[in-house]
């Protein structure tokens, strides 16, 4: 016997067509095995069709509230750290980099340091002796200058200066005084 | 969908977390029940279905408002209860035959429907639905609970028409069979009980 076929149209959850329907009436009339299969169907389905609903715990909401407050906080945390890792990554790149750039530059130097000793004293004298040199130029001039010219040009000298300042003076004065006038 | 259910989605993308706590209040329960008859215990359905509306108000952005608010809930409760029954290995029934025999439906004297408590017709139903695969049990829970087409099954749990149609049939082979092997198995135990 081809049970299914007929377990098939038990199984399916479309209409049946009244051949089908009568077709599968005449061999569950014959089969008990089909027949069985149809009564444990209808008792799981008569079980399921009258099993109430299930409530849940009183203050489902306020739960839900709480938990999305824990959430939203964890989340905050989260994310704080994550910048503060970012940054403190960031800082220690850069810092390696200055490191290596700088171990780069002075790797002779740190293979051997009475090298770098040396160089330092090389650069300090010569700093000095620089300065040394200015400061001589300077007395040369401050010696040698006012012999060179009459006293006459350095009371002309002197004068002019003074005119000029007191014009320059007078002139920015004036020139403040009427720009503040333009103004509303 | 509702005006009002509509009103609270608007608020919600505008970031108003009260308007979420009133679609809680509204749906709280048919996500529980998904959650419950999935999972089998009240601890585990009330922990999925706090996990379900939080995975919805997360991804709140993502819902498309043309689609029905319930079915798109339900569809992120199944979703997280298969995982979890695949992840954990949540055992909601033993699969015993003497636990079987004790909550078997079919008495051979029957007893008044009023004496089989409440409880117990939960857990008969439970003890069904854990013969079957989690996919399996979510397609038949949208089926006879909540009554969805093949259709509406198949866009919740990410499945073809076909693919529903078959896992329904084999889920109510098995269905069947269960039934058969409890009220055999609680024929077996009377008999054993009358012997001694
Ligand atoms: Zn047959």
């Amino acid at each position: 016997m081809n049970h299914k076929h007929f377990e098939d149209l038990l199984l399916s959850d479309k209409p049946l067509s009244p051949d089908e329907s009568y077709e599968l009436q005449d061999h569950l009339q014959k089969c008990a095995q089909c027949r069985n299969l149809k009564e444990n169907l209808e008792s799981v389905e008569t079980l399921f069709a009258t099993t109430p609903e299930l409530e849940p715990r009183l203050g489902f909401s306020n739960r839900w509230r709480e938990r999305l407050a824990i959430e939203k906080k964890t989340e905050e945390i989260f994310r704080n750290r994550w910048q503060s890792l970012i940054l403190l990554v960031l800082i220690g790149n850069g810092l390696l980099i200055a490191l290596f750039i700088l171990g780069f530059q002075f790797s002779g130097y740190f293979l051997n340091p009475s090298q770098l000793l040396l160089s330092m004293i090389a650069r300090f004298t010569s700093i000095y002796t620089a300065l040394n040199i200015i400061l001589e130029i300077i007395l040369v001039l401050f010696q040698t200058i006012p012999g060179v010219f009459p006293p006459i040009f350095w009371i002309m000298s002197l004068t002019l200066m003074m005119v000029t300042c007191f014009l320059w003076f007078v002139l920015l004065n004036r020139l403040d005084f009427s720009r503040r006038k333009v103004k509303p | 969908m509702t005006s009002r259910e509509s009103e609270w989605l608007e608020a919600v993308k505008r970031g108003d977390d009260e308007a979420f706590s009133h679609l809680v209040d509204a749906y709280q329960k048919p996500v529980y029940n998904l959650c419950y008859r999935m999972l089998g215990n009240v601890n585990s359905a009330e922990d999925a279905a706090q996990e379900t509306f939080l995975r919805a108000y997360k991804s709140i952005s993502r819902y498309d408002t043309s689609r029905s608010f319930v079915t798109w809930l339900l569809s992120i409760a199944s979703h997280y209860c298969i995982d979890q029954l695949r992840k954990k290995h949540i055992q909601s029934f033993s699969t015993d035959d003497e636990e079987y025999a004790w909550m078997a439906p079919v008495d051979p004297n029957p007893l008044p429907e009023t004496v089989i408590t409440m409880k117990e017709k939960q857990a008969q139903v439970q003890s069904l639905l854990s013969v079957l695969n989690p996919k399996d049990r979510a397609a038949v829970i949208l089926r006879y609970w909540y009554g969805y087409s093949y259709v509406e099954i198949g866009n919740a749990l990410s499945l073809t028409v076909s693919a529903v149609k078959s896992r329904l049939h084999r889920a109510k082979r098995e269905l069947a069979k269960t039934w058969e092997y409890q009220k055999t198995g609680m024929l077996a135990n009377g008999r054993v009980r009358n012997e001694s």
